[in-house]
């Protein structure tokens, strides 16, 4: 991949949330996340095909422990786990065998994938407006330290790529602007099949509710109240 | 090869992550503090201007009563400031809830707590 640049597939999220207790800063979503084939590089690593991918998300945070634990609090955990449904089963190449002037047919078989992840994540922003202000700068108020981490584990049609859990623990630190939020975390291969070395990543989100209040950001629904805790999480 | 992924993310994230409706600034008494005197108000400021009709701060003792001696009202100088007065307090653990709407429509609530020492 040295030296590969571009665009990774686009993909789209529609997510429903089924369950929410407030007072236990718990949530529960549910939702489809589609990758659009052929929309990306291939230099990346790009597919040709859509992928389908039904996810559980859930999200706790812990500002309900006692107060005794206050250092505790601003904690927060989340997941998800979703199985991805590749729009093709296999794919078929015909190259010619240099030495015998034949041709050689290879198959590719794609498989379906059980993707699971969590983040643990401690909010800054949670510590000065809900458990104590300690006068800290503001920079350092809006941060949100975390470690990602995420699996791929091969479940049916494994012919090609075998059974063999990937992924990634991804150790970081997120800013939090009025509009927008920025990470970079360190991408650690859990083992060699994930990869050989250390990698960085970065991530610029923009709040569309926030920008555009009146327009893209206006509430489909009442009574959509924001705890002021955030959860980040893929 | 020393980095095997290097990408920049460009995210468009809806509700769920936001952060610029109103939230919780600072507030006096500071969230977490112990004060001496006890204060005869809390006063909260946010992060976005609220609407005052739907903006509402609550005060509670150790044994879940009410100490608040009046309606919260917001500053119409400075439509980001909240302030409910109180009633004499002991000294105690008091747990301030509020739930605001900001002026882009947004509910948020939150709540904290400070201590009047003796």
């Amino acid at each position: 991949m040295n030296g590969a640049r571009g665009f990774q597939n686009l993909e789209t999220l529609f997510k429903y949330r089924l369950f929410k207790n407030a007072e236990h800063e718990f949530v529960m979503s549910a939702g489809l996340e589609i990758e659009w084939g052929g929309s990306g590089a291939q230099s990346v690593g790009s597919e040709r095909f859509n992928v389908y991918t039904p996810t559980i998300f859930f999200g706790k945070g812990f500002g309900d422990l006692p107060t005794s634990l206050n250092w505790a609090r601003p904690f927060a955990v989340t997941g998800q786990v979703g199985y991805s449904i590749p729009g093709l089963s296999k794919t078929v190449s015909a190259t010619i065998n240099p030495d015998t002037g034949e041709q050689d047919i290879d198959t590719e078989f794609i498989s379906r994938v059980l993707n699971w992840g969590a983040t643990l994540q401690y909010s800054m922003p949670y510590l000065k407006s809900a458990v104590v202000d300690l006068g800290l700068p503001d920079f350092v108020n809006r941060l949100i330290p975390i470690v990602e981490a995420s699996f791929q584990t091969p479940v049916s049609n494994t012919a090609t790529s075998g059974t063999v859990t990937t992924g990634t623990i991804n150790p970081g630190i997120i800013f939090t602007g009025k509009t927008y939020q920025v990470a970079i975390e360190a991408v650690i291969p859990v083992n060699r099949q994930s990869g050989s070395s250390v990698g960085i990543i970065g991530q610029l989100h923009f709040y569309l509710d926030d920008i555009f209040p009146n327009t893209l950001g206006w509430p489909i629904f009442a009574n959509n109240i924001n705890t002021g805790r955030p959860m980040f999480g893929r | 090869m020393r980095i095997i992924v290097t990408t920049i993310a460009l995210i468009l994230a809806t509700a769920g992550c936001a952060f610029a409706h109103a939230h919780l600034d600072r507030a006096s008494p500071a969230v977490g503090s112990t004060v001496t005197p006890a204060p005869n108000e809390v006063v909260l400021w946010f992060t976005n201007q609220l609407e005052a009709a739907f903006s509402s701060i609550e005060v509670r003792d150790e044994k879940g009563a009410s100490v608040q001696a009046g309606k919260a009202s917001l500053n119409r100088g400075n439509r980001t400031q909240l302030r409910v007065p109180l009633k004499a307090l002991s000294p105690g653990t008091y747990k301030v809830m509020w739930r605001v709407l900001s002026v882009d429509t947004h509910q948020t609530q939150g709540d904290f707590t400070f201590r009047v020492g003796p």
